[in-house]
């Protein structure tokens, strides 16, 4: 019901905003039509036939100092230029919406990315290749099914360190919507492992030698193990050819289907948000793949996340170095006020205080502040996230619930309840300081619908307990011809207690002609909440369905 | 071309609800629906004809000739490989010798890397103000083993040609500035027993020496008499023998804080008739205190040596311990005060600049004297500086270090950390 008018401008005023709506309306119809007939696009298929790329290897130096000395990318478009109408993500070859629209089951979320069970258990597992990172081995392997996988051990001194973070986040990072690989905690027994004829043993000087029984046998008698078993990390060779990492900036060149620059991908943008949460430090190109694979007869490119090794508290070879995640690994600007201040500039990581669970690492919740969070080295398309790539990111992260981060924190396998009790709250703990924050930012509506003659809608703050109850909200109702993107108001706005707002009556809705919600929160704790979502309403066979939706972007802390 | 959907939709907002809220359109009737009859070009025809024309004009993807330099260079691995494990076993060494000696260089075998039973190194160096120094050394096991028991067997050549020698006692002028020569050959084995608070060994081996006019002038047999120069005249080889001990405790924070005490007790015995025997008890304190968080820490060393020669010998000039330089007191030369006693004192404040790097501003206090009652805190040699150190986690790595004192500003520049 409305609660009541708004009250009138004086008559110059009219004046004023009549020639602006008429200046507005002649620089708005130079500019391309706003909704095609299949929009809301739900699903991009890009996967246009591509002929065999070739395959690049990137340089961890050259990457890293470019991205700290160069800002790549480009300036322009400042929101991300994959969205569809209704500011979501579609479906495509880098992203498939999972758990952020359709909830996924508890079967399905603690499955992830896995197809099967791991690598066959009743064969041998035939090493073809051989690294060790530090004193750590790593293999590939064949195994009896003539599978292919990767074998990680766990730091030497820090059992089920790396391994759990790495099958926690493999299955977090795909429901969350990114492509990933088949990780598997498998508990072997080291008689398992056989040895093909010419594989070579490299160390960590580079330097190979052939990968002996008795070279073998030295290296697994470093790893610990549990009745016996060695517990590795079997990840799964991904289909198709690897043909290097996707960089966070630029397209491929011998891509046809990529055609947005990857620092405005609102995936790729909204990723710092998921990196915050989960203290996804190593999000940069190395940890990415792309592979040709190919589907329905055709080829086309895939990108896939890789190597979740050094997410939550783990560093991958040791516990995470305490300051990454609250520093760029060389912060310029900190180290110019740190050199100047004589030691009373204190970084951030020197405030925070660690739990002494060794398999889980470092990772906390107290100090921790998503936006002020860092990965790496700058991500070209991390600096560019706006509000809106945050809101959609932070609505994803908001879905999950408490006994689904439980049920996905136990693919771990910790032996030490107490740790996985503290892994489980701060991953939670985390989750709602990340979302409460990015969605208080906005005007937090959302999950409009047509029902009964009333436009419906959430609003997720207050659904998920990030503001108290009690917001309103002010609607205007208008016309929107996409073809001449004229705007004609039909009622005068009124003040709504209820997220149903009646609609009202038009005529002939549908062609160019949509109707349009404009919506405002009032909220005495959010201010912020007063700038509008606008709704689009188009006309179908079916009746009204939402079609598009404009968010105000919020202004966000540079990161510097 | 905008891929889904413009950036700049039809602004509504303010304008909008204004204009509504003047003009006021009144009911319409119920809202009529009209049927989709002419979708024309659809989003993904659109996205689809991008796709199409980007294909023909598809080029290989590469990456730039800068970054395959640069790549072709990380997988040489250097310098870990190089400085590391070398090529077969062969590397380049630098630095490694005292200070005041030049910039050195050298080269070096190494053998173990992999193993846990053992790792045998062979070093030999040169200066470009002529020192040399070569060694041999086999250790049991090897430092990544987690042992509690290690051994090693050790020899050493050095020839150093022109080592300060400012005369002895705490009022040695830098005036009477002479050179010598030291050439000697060591011996020796080692056994520790190695705990993460406690550790405690033994060593024993054979010193056979030659000290020299320095390759410099003046040298000392010029500038001083010999009761100034104990040992010059008659140079015997030594017995030497001792037993130190450590009692760490640091946590496991970075930087680390807490103390470190330790007690060097050692033996030389002349084996040319004792005219030169002698016993140095060594301690020292080291502290680091955080002053509040890690970012700031407060680090000081304390140490005393006293060699104190039997009865009726004299304890070599050549044998005694010395202050002054890149890790006693930093505004002074190097080897600038020596006699048969000193007392050391440190202190820094390190702050953190980077992960990997600190500024430090330090002042050094110290003496040395010749009778054990002469102990004290009066007649101070004092120094005061800045410093810069690049550090791994645990290691300093190089170390910069400007101080100042009565004699003039010196400028270290070296690996390790002062204390």
């Amino acid at each position: 019901m409305p609660k009541k008018p708004s009250t009138r401008p004086a008559l110059s005023r009219l004046l004023v905003v009549m020639a602006l709506a008429i200046a507005l309306t002649a620089a708005v119809s130079a500019q391309e039509r706003k909704f095609y007939p299949d929009d809301p696009l739900r699903i991009d298929r890009d996967t246009l036939d591509t002929a065999e790329p070739s395959a690049i290897e990137l340089s961890d130096m050259y990457d890293r100092f470019g991205h700290i000395f160069v800002e790549l990318g480009t300036a322009q478009p400042v929101e991300a230029a994959n969205v569809n109408t209704l500011d979501e993500v579609p479906d495509s070859s880098w992203f498939t919406n999972r758990h952020g629209v359709d909830r996924m089951s508890l079967d399905a979320l603690v499955r992830g990315p896995d197809a099967g069970d791991g690598p066959d258990l009743n064969g041998p597992w035939a090493i073809f290749r051989s690294k060790s990172q530090g004193l750590t081995p790593g293999f590939e392997i064949t195994d009896a099914r003539g599978d292919r996988y990767i074998i990680k051990f766990d730091p030497i001194d820090i059992p089920e360190l790396a391994s759990a973070a790495e099958v926690i986040s493999t299955k977090l990072f795909h429901a969350l919507g990114y492509h990933a690989p088949e990780n598997y905690i498998v508990l072997v027994d080291p008689e398992r492992f056989a040895i093909e004829p010419g594989t070579t043993l490299e160390d960590e000087f580079g330097d190979e030698v052939a990968l002996t029984q008795g070279r073998l046998t030295r290296l697994l008698n470093r790893v610990g193990r549990t009745n016996g078993l060695l517990r590795v990390t079997a990840s799964k060779y991904l289909p198709g050819l690897p043909i290097g990492p996707f960089r966070y900036f630029g397209t491929r060149s011998d891509d046809p289907n990529d055609i947005v620059p990857h620092e405005h991908r609102r995936e790729l943008r909204g990723l710092r948000v998921f990196a915050a949460w989960l203290n996804h430090d190593d999000t940069r190109a190395h940890n990415t793949q792309d592979a040709w694979v190919e589907e329905d007869g055709g080829h086309y490119i895939r990108h896939y996340m890789l190597d979740f090794g050094s997410t939550l508290g783990s560093g991958s070879i040791e516990a995470q170095l305490p300051n990454l995640g609250y520093h760029y690994w060389l912060d310029l600007s900190l180290v110019k006020r740190n050199a100047g201040r004589f030691g009373f500039n204190t970084p951030a990581y020197r405030r925070v205080r660690f739990p002494d669970f060794p398999s889980i690492g470092r990772i906390e919740a107290e100090f921790y502040e998503p936006h002020d969070w860092r990965n790496d080295y700058p991500n070209p398309a991390f600096v560019r996230m706006t509000g809106r790539d945050a809101f959609w990111a932070a609505k994803i992260v908001a879905r999950f619930t408490h006994e689904e981060v439980a049920a996905i924190v136990a693919t771990g396998q910790y032996s030490d309840p107490a740790a996985e009790a503290y892994l489980v709250d701060t991953i939670v703990a985390r989750q709602h300081k990340t979302a409460a924050y990015y969605l208080n930012l906005m005007n937090p509506l959302d999950a409009f619908a047509v029902a009964d003659g009333a436009l419906t809608f959430t609003n997720l703050s207050e659904l998920y307990g990030y503001a108290d109850p009690g917001a309103s909200y002010e609607v205007i109702w208008s016309v929107y011809g996409d073809g001449d993107q004229s705007v004609t108001p039909v009622a005068a706005s009124t003040m709504h207690d209820a997220r149903s707002l009646p609609i009202p009556s038009v005529a002939d809705i549908g062609g160019e002609r949509h109707l349009v919600a404009e919506i405002r929160t009032e909220h005495p704790d959010h201010p912020a909440w007063r700038e509008p979502v606008t709704v689009y309403l188009r006309g179908t066979d079916d009746g009204l369905a939402v079609v598009g939706l404009d968010r105000v972007s919020a202004q966000l802390a540079p990161m510097e | 071309m905008r891929l889904f959907t413009p950036n700049h939709p039809p602004q509504l907002g303010r304008l909008t609800r204004t204009v509504a809220l003047l003009i006021c359109a009144g009911p319409l009737g119920a809202t009529t629906v009209v049927a989709q009859t002419d979708p024309g070009i659809t989003r993904q025809a659109a996205l689809l004809a991008q796709r199409e024309a980007k294909r023909d004009t598809l080029v290989p993807e590469r990456v730039s000739q800068a970054e395959e330099r640069v790549r072709a260079f990380e997988t040489l691995r250097l310098p870990r490989a190089i400085f590391v494990k070398g090529f077969n076993g062969l590397r380049p060494v630098l630095g490694g010798l005292p200070g005041g000696s030049g910039f050195a260089f050298g080269g070096g075998y190494i053998n173990g890397l992999n193993r846990r039973a053992y790792e045998f190194t062979t070093n030999a160096r040169y200066s470009t103000l002529g020192y040399r120094q070569a060694d041999i050394n086999l250790v049991f096991p090897n430092e990544r083993s987690t042992s509690p028991v290690s051994a090693g067997l050790r020899a050493e050549y050095r020839d150093f040609t022109e080592l300060n020698y400012f005369g002895l006692g705490t009022g040695s002028s830098v005036d009477d500035r002479a050179f010598y020569r030291i050439e000697d050959r060591t011996v020796g084995a080692d056994v520790s027993v190695n705990s993460t608070i406690f550790d405690a060994g033994a060593t024993v081996g054979l010193w056979n020496g030659r000290i020299d006019s320095g390759s410099r002038l003046p040298s000392v047999e010029d500038e001083f008499d010999p009761s100034n120069t104990p040992g010059f005249e008659m140079q015997p080889d030594f017995l030497r023998y001792g037993a130190p001990a450590t009692v760490t405790l640091l946590d496991g924070g970075l930087p680390p804080v807490g103390l470190t005490v330790r007690l060097d007790a050692e033996r030389y015995d002349d084996r040319e008739g004792g005219a030169f025997d002698f016993t140095r008890i060594a301690a020292e304190l080291r502290a680091q205190v955080p002053l509040g968080l890690r970012n700031r820490v407060l680090a000081f060393r304390m140490r005393t040596s006293h060699a104190t020669a039997d009865a009726g010998a004299e304890v070599p000039f050549y044998l005694m311990e010395t202050i002054g330089g890149a890790q006693s007191l930093r505004g002074y030369r190097e080897y600038r005060f020596r006699d048969a006693r000193n007392l050391l004192m440190n202190l820094e404040y390190w702050w953190e600049v980077w992960t990997y790097l600190d500024f430090a501003v330090f002042a050094d206090a110290g003496k040395v004297f010749s009778a054990a009652d002469d102990f004290g805190f009066d007649d101070l040699h004092t120094g005061y500086g800045f410093g810069i150190r690049t550090h791994s986690p645990n290691n300093t790595v190089f170390r910069i270090d400007l101080s100042r004192s009565r004699e003039g500003f010196v400028l270290h520049i070296g690996g390790g950390p002062t204390f």
